[in-house]
C-alpha cells in the first residue's frame, strides 16, 4: 500500500476488528485480523490496543486458555460509540476522494 | 536470540515505565508468544524488531498520548525514532533517543525563531538609537536647533526678499504712476520739472515693472524649484534609511 495509516485510521480498524468478535478476542488474533487488511509491525498494536483499554473503548479481561491466562478485549458500548463515529468519518471521507478520482465531485 | 533473552530484555528496557505498564506489557508479549506458538517464535521476534523498538514504541504512547508522530506505511509503523539504524539496544541509548525528539521539534522551531530573532536584534538596533539620542538630546537639540535656526532664517530671509520684490515693485509702480501724473500736471506750471517728474515717473514705473516680473518668475520658477529640491532631499534621506533596511 502506497498510503500511510494514521493512528486514527488504526484505533478505528483495531476497533473493528474486535467489535467482530462478540465474546472477545485476544492480542495475537488481533494482530493477525488486522495484518489481513492492513501491514503494520506486530509491535505496534500493543500501544494501540492499551490505549483503547485506557480510553475505555476496549474492556481487557483474563480467562483461562491452555493452562494459562489469556487476555481478552471486548468492544465497550464506548468503544462502539467511538467505531460508528469513525466509520460515518470513514464514508464520508472515503467517498469525497472516491468522488473526486472519478470525476463525479462537482466543484 | 530467543524468546526468553527478547522478553528478558524487554523488562529491562521498561525499566522506567511505571510497573502496572510494565507488567502489563510483559503479559501481553508473553501472551503472544504463548499464542504465537513455539514453532513462530523466530517468526515472531524477527516481526517485532528488537526489544529496545518495542520497547521505544511503548514508552512513546505512554509519554506523547496524544501527539502523533509516527505513520503506519506499508512497511509498518514508521517514526523516524524508531528507525532500525539507529535501534536503541540499551535503557541508556533509548533515554537518549527521546532527547534527541524534542532537539528535533527545536530545530524545526528554531528557524522561525531565529527569523524572530534577527527581527528582534532590529528592532533592538532601534531601541539602542533612540537610547542614545535621549541622552545625546541636549547636545543634539543645541546643534539642531542652530541648524533649525540658520534654515529658518534663510527661508524667512528668501520669503522676505521675494516678498520685498513684490511689495518694492508694487510700491515703484504705484509711486512711478503718482510722479507720472504729478509730473504732467506740474508740466503746466513748470514744464522743466514737470519733465523731470513725468520721467522719474516713468522710470520708477519701469523699475517697479521689473521687480514684480522679479517677483512673479520667483514665485512661479523658483519656488516650485526649491520645493521640488526640498521634496527631493527628503525623500532621497527616507529612501537612504528605507534602503539599509533592505540590506
Amino acid at each position: 500500500m502506497v498510503f500511510n495509516t494514521g493512528a486514527a485510521l488504526l484505533d478505528a480498524i483495531v476497533l473493528a476488528v474486535v467489535s467482530r468478535q462478540q465474546e472477545g478476542t485476544y492480542g495475537y488474533k488481533i494482530t493477525q485480523d488486522v495484518r489481513q487488511v492492513l501491514e503494520v509491525s506486530e509491535s505496534t498494536l500493543y500501544p494501540v490496543l492499551r490505549r483503547l483499554q485506557k480510553d475505555s473503548c476496549l474492556d481487557a479481561y483474563d480467562m483461562e486458555y491452555g493452562g494459562r491466562n489469556r487476555r481478552y478485549y471486548k468492544i465497550t458500548e464506548r468503544g462502539m460509540a467511538q467505531l460508528n463515529l469513525y466509520k460515518l468519518e470513514w464514508s464520508s471521507y472515503s467517498s469525497k476522494i472516491s468522488q473526486l478520482f472519478e470525476g463525479r465531485l462537482s466543484v | 536470540m530467543n524468546r526468553q533473552e527478547f522478553m528478558a530484555q524487554l523488562e529491562r528496557l521498561l525499566y522506567d515505565v511505571p510497573e502496572q505498564e510494565r507488567i502489563e506489557a510483559i503479559n501481553y508479549y508473553n501472551s503472544y508468544f504463548d499464542d504465537a506458538g513455539a514453532e513462530n517464535e523466530s517468526k515472531v521476534i524477527q516481526e517485532l524488531g528488537s526489544p529496545g523498538k518495542v520497547a521505544a514504541i511503548i514508552k512513546s504512547d505512554l509519554e506523547g498520548s496524544g501527539i502523533d508522530f509516527g505513520e503506519y506505511t506499508e512497511t509498518g509503523y514508521r517514526d523516524e525514532r524508531f528507525g532500525e539504524n539507529h535501534q536503541v539496544p540499551e535503557a541508556k541509548a533509548s533515554a537518549s533517543e527521546h532527547e534527541e525528539d524534542p532537539k528535533k521539534e527545536e530545530s524545526s522551531g528554531s528557524r522561525r525563531s531565529g527569523y524572530q530573532g534577527r527581527r528582534q536584534r532590529r528592532t533592538g538596533g532601534w531601541a539602542l538609537i533612540i537610547v542614545a539620542l535621549v541622552f545625546a538630546s541636549p547636545l543634539l537639540f543645541g546643534i539642531g536647533g542652530g541648524i533649525l535656526g540658520v534654515i529658518f532664517g534663510i527661508g524667512g530671509g528668501i520669503l522676505g526678499g521675494i516678498v520685498a520684490f513684490a511689495g518694492g515693485g508694487i510700491g515703484l509702480i504705484i509711486g512711478g504712476i503718482a510722479a507720472f501724473i504729478a509730473g504732467i500736471v506740474k508740466m503746466f506750471v513748470n514744464p522743466a520739472l514737470g519733465l523731470a517728474a513725468t520721467g522719474s515717473g516713468a522710470l520708477m514705473i519701469a523699475v517697479g515693472i521689473l521687480l514684480f516680473l522679479a517677483f512673479l518668475w520667483v514665485v512661479c520658477k523658483l519656488v516650485p524649484w526649491i520645493v521640488r529640491k526640498v521634496i527631493d532631499l527628503c525623500r532621497r534621506i527616507l529612501h537612504r534609511g528605507k534602503g539599509g533596511d533592505r540590506v
